[in-house]
């Protein structure tokens, strides 16, 4: 036994010299074609920031799909409100599922934020984010939470680590001659706010993209009428309800959207059809951005998302308008 | 915890590094016993309770059994434990099942039963563990084994993590003998355990979830309408799929006992070198279909009481196999299917042609790859969400897709997952004389260090979504 062990420690050592050579050249290659780390934005990443809302009831969450989640910092809200602050938006997912899990949560009594428009608030979407809830409820273990904390710093600072790496994938899209994996242009951080970089892709091509695929999905959706839109949110109503009956706030915020993006939304869901209606009986304040000219300033690339560097002042802009409307107050000066 | 995280990494090098580090057998064995509870803890910290309780009872019963020299206690004894053991399975594998069971009869006779979610969560594991806590008590009764003296010995063989939530399911007459033996560091197999491991967890991260899960999830996915050719290339790809995921969990298992100095049996024999059905379930989840054959198909008589009786109790074992895999009809109809298929090879080896003497290479192979393909075929049953989506997908295959379906697998996905089936097909048959892993310490060292660093590479260069193994929801 003796004898094939020390054979096996043969093998192990080229083996794992080997892969080590491997990794280091695969890495070195992904950093020099300009690659970078970032997370792995996943349910389990998500679930971290629910585990957070649970120490801390009284947070401000942030609600939305990737309008919240590329736009507002955590750490900013959270110094300013001088309470934590949770990023809870998810990517591709309009939040009135989150909406209601936190109403049915009898502990919470924080603020949410909850970045929608009137397409969102159509009760065809209300479910988009229920298996982030679902996967929270039933499948986060301890022993995910114990693998999530050691994937995030390997994340953090290799860029390998990431499933589009995967040598499957890359042979994919070898043979689909789409050539070497996509430089993403978004980095996830640990609190999974999200920030965009344009100066790495062809803003003018995602603008396209952007837009026609709204184009499509409009054209495959036909808007509900107002009055059927309109019934349908006395559930999403007693749900805030719900929230404020315990302390908590709830602020549904209409972020900026421009250039024909925005013509598309108000062909379908005119503004004064949809969104004024429900503000005026709705137990929460809603904001429009039009509302709001200091986000006017802030440019949207893609015509509906901001770059990474106007994060801090997309945030203040918007904490200046929740202070200001009574939602979310400046935490008071320590001593 | 899954054999495919990060946790479980932790998890193995602090126990591994504790086990060794601690002196005596028994301190080791309750070191090994404590951690097996902690493993499973981490999926739901109650059903530790469940694991406690019965294997504690099954302990009792078995101890009691073996002191009885009266029949008739005996058997009621035998019996309140198989009952104890069934019902908690029942409970909490197939109550929902039989729930649903109930309303759809309902519905038959235009009785409109409101659904019931009876929102039962199921233990992991708790299809192998109570295998193989029945296996024990039986052995016992049989006086095939004497009863465990040591409750540490026999939680361990229930409760040692690596086999804990999806097998290899032992027998207490292979364990209990391993128990008695101090384990030493220097004689353990070290390098082929992590080398299994490793290859193992190859099969699962990058064939199971990155090359074959992809196309067949494509294809099984509901509203999909697929042509003939996703219908075929996502059969196929599906039973490599469940090849990869579970066999490369059973090498995991396998090679992580060993870092203890425990050695399992093996699960997986080259199953799709195969020649012929009987000789794949010969080669496939070996230690299930050994333990339906001494528990199930020996009990209700084998062939001994002639042949038709013989065949009834072959797809009677095979109904309950499919019961096992799953609490719907989709799976017990898999089991029927295969029973059937194993009475008809039977009869056509019996009456027309004994296929698997043919000595021929290139014919063997190509009746393994028939073999293959009927294993395939009828696996849409164990895929499928549904009976309608299992009778349509087959109506498919053989009478031709929907007018106007488009093809669902793109052109990448299909190419790199048929050239990974042709080299696991053949590999398969070119192994298919070579049993268990041992060989891997006999081959050169330059052959050894490139399989491994193969099965390394294929890891590390597989970073993915970490869907769970298949086997978990058994």
């Amino acid at each position: 036994m003796a004898d094939v062990n020390r054979q096996w420690l043969v093998t192990w050592v080229i083996a794992l010299a080997l892969c080590a050579g491997a990794v280091m050249a695969f890495e070195h290659w992904l950093r020099v074609h300009d690659y970078r780390p970032t997370l792995q934005d996943d349910k389990d990443l998500w679930s971290m920031q629910m585990d957070r809302l649970k120490r801390h009831p009284d947070a401000v969450v942030l609600l939305g799909a990737s309008r919240i989640q590329y736009a507002v910092d955590p750490v900013i809200v959270s110094r300013f409100a001088g309470r934590p602050s949770m990023m809870l938006a998810v990517n591709g997912a309009y939040p009135i599922a989150a909406l209601r899990a936190l109403a049915e949560d009898p502990a919470f009594h924080g603020v949410a934020v909850v970045g929608i428009d009137s397409r969102g608030l159509s009760k065809r979407h209300w479910h988009m984010q229920q298996p982030w809830f679902d996967h929270y409820e039933k499948r986060w273990t301890l022993a995910r939470r114990i693998h999530r904390s050691l994937v995030t710093p390997l994340q953090a600072n290799l860029v390998f680590i990431r499933s589009p790496f995967a040598w499957v994938q890359i042979v994919r899209r070898m043979i689909a001659g789409y050539g070497p994996p996509i430089n993403d242009y978004v980095v996830i951080r640990q609190d999974r706010l999200g920030l965009l970089d344009y100066r790495r892709t062809d803003v003018e091509a995602i603008r396209e993209r952007r837009i026609a695929d709204l184009r499509e999905y409009y054209r495959d959706n036909r808007p509900e009428p107002p009055q059927e839109w309109l019934a349908a949110l006395a559930d999403v109503s007693a749900w805030v309800t719900a929230i404020q009956a315990r302390g908590g706030k709830v602020v549904f915020f209409r972020e900026p959207s421009a250039g024909e993006h925005l013509s598309l939304d108000e062909t379908n869901y005119p503004r004064e059809r949809y969104w004024d209606v429900y503000a005026r009986i709705a137990p929460m304040p809603m904001i429009d951005f039009r509302d709001e000219p200091g986000f006017a300033a802030i440019p949207l690339p893609d015509t509906s998302h901001i770059d990474g560097a106007d994060v801090p002042r997309f945030t203040r802009t918007l904490l200046d308008v929740l202070a200001r409307r009574g939602i979310v107050l400046p935490a008071a000066p320590a001593g | 915890m899954t054999f495919d995280s990060l946790t479980f990494l932790v998890f193995l090098l602090c126990v591994y590094a504790a086990y060794w580090a601690v002196s005596g057998w028994s301190a080791r064995k309750v070191l090994l016993l404590v951690t097996s509870y902690a493993f499973y803890a981490a999926w739901n910290p109650f059903f530790v309770l469940l694991l406690i309780a019965t294997t504690g009872f099954d302990w009792v019963a078995g101890r009691l059994i073996e002191r009885m020299s009266q029949q008739a206690p005996r058997r009621a004894l035998l019996l309140a434990s198989i009952a104890i053991n069934l019902s908690a399975l029942g409970f909490f594998k197939y109550a929902q099942f039989f729930a649903d069971t109930a309303v759809d009869l309902a519905r038959i006779f235009s009785i409109d039963w409101k659904p019931l979610d009876l929102g039962i969560l199921l233990p992991v594991g708790i299809s192998f563990y109570t295998f193989e806590s029945l296996s024990y008590v039986i052995d016992v009764y049989r006086r095939r084994i004497a009863a465990s003296k040591s409750l540490l010995d026999y939680g361990l063989y229930v409760t040692f993590f690596p086999h804990l939530v999806a097998g290899p399911i032992l027998r207490y007459y292979d364990f209990a003998p391993q128990c008695d033996v101090e384990k030493r560091w220097r004689d353990t197999a070290l390098g082929r355990g992590v080398a299994m491991f490793v290859i193992g967890l190859a099969l699962k991260l990058c064939l199971a979830d990155l090359v074959f899960g992809p196309v067949a999830d494509r294809v099984f996915m509901l509203g999909n309408h697929p042509t003939v050719r996703d219908a075929w290339l996502g059969a196929t790809p599906f039973s490599l799929q469940v090849y990869c995921d579970f066999a490369g969990y059973s090498l995991c298992a396998i090679g992580v006992a060993l870092l203890f100095g425990f050695r399992f049996p093996s699960n997986f024999e080259s199953p799709f070198g195969a020649v012929g059905m009987i000789d794949l379930w010969n080669r496939w989840h070996i230690s299930l279909s050994t333990w339906l054959r001494d528990y199930v198909f020996t009990p209700l008589g084998h062939y001994r009481k002639g042949r038709l009786r013989g065949h009834a109790n072959l797809v009677v074992t095979f109904l309950l196999c499919g019961l096992w895999h799953g609490a719907a009809w989709t799976f017990v109809i898999w089991g029927g299917i295969n029973g059937l298929l194993l009475v008809a090879e039977r009869i056509f080896r019996d009456h027309v042609w004994d296929f698997t003497r043919v000595k021929a290479v290139p014919a063997r192979a190509a009746l393994a790859f028939v073999t293959f393909l009927v294993f395939a075929v009828e696996a849409v049953f164990f895929r499928a969400s549904s009976l309608q989506q299992a009778g349509d997908l087959i109506a498919t295959m053989f009478g031709g897709g929907a007018p106007g379906s488009l093809p669902l697998v793109a052109r990448q996905d299909l190419d790199i997952a048929v050239a990974a089936g042709i080299a696991l097909l053949a590999a398969h048959t070119l192994t298919a004389n070579v049993r268990g892993w041992t060989w891997l310490d006999d081959v050169p060292v330059w052959v050894r260090s490139v399989a491994v660093t193969a099965a390394m590479a294929a890891v590390l260069f597989s970073p993915g979504f970490n869907p769970a193994f298949i086997y978990f929801q058994f």
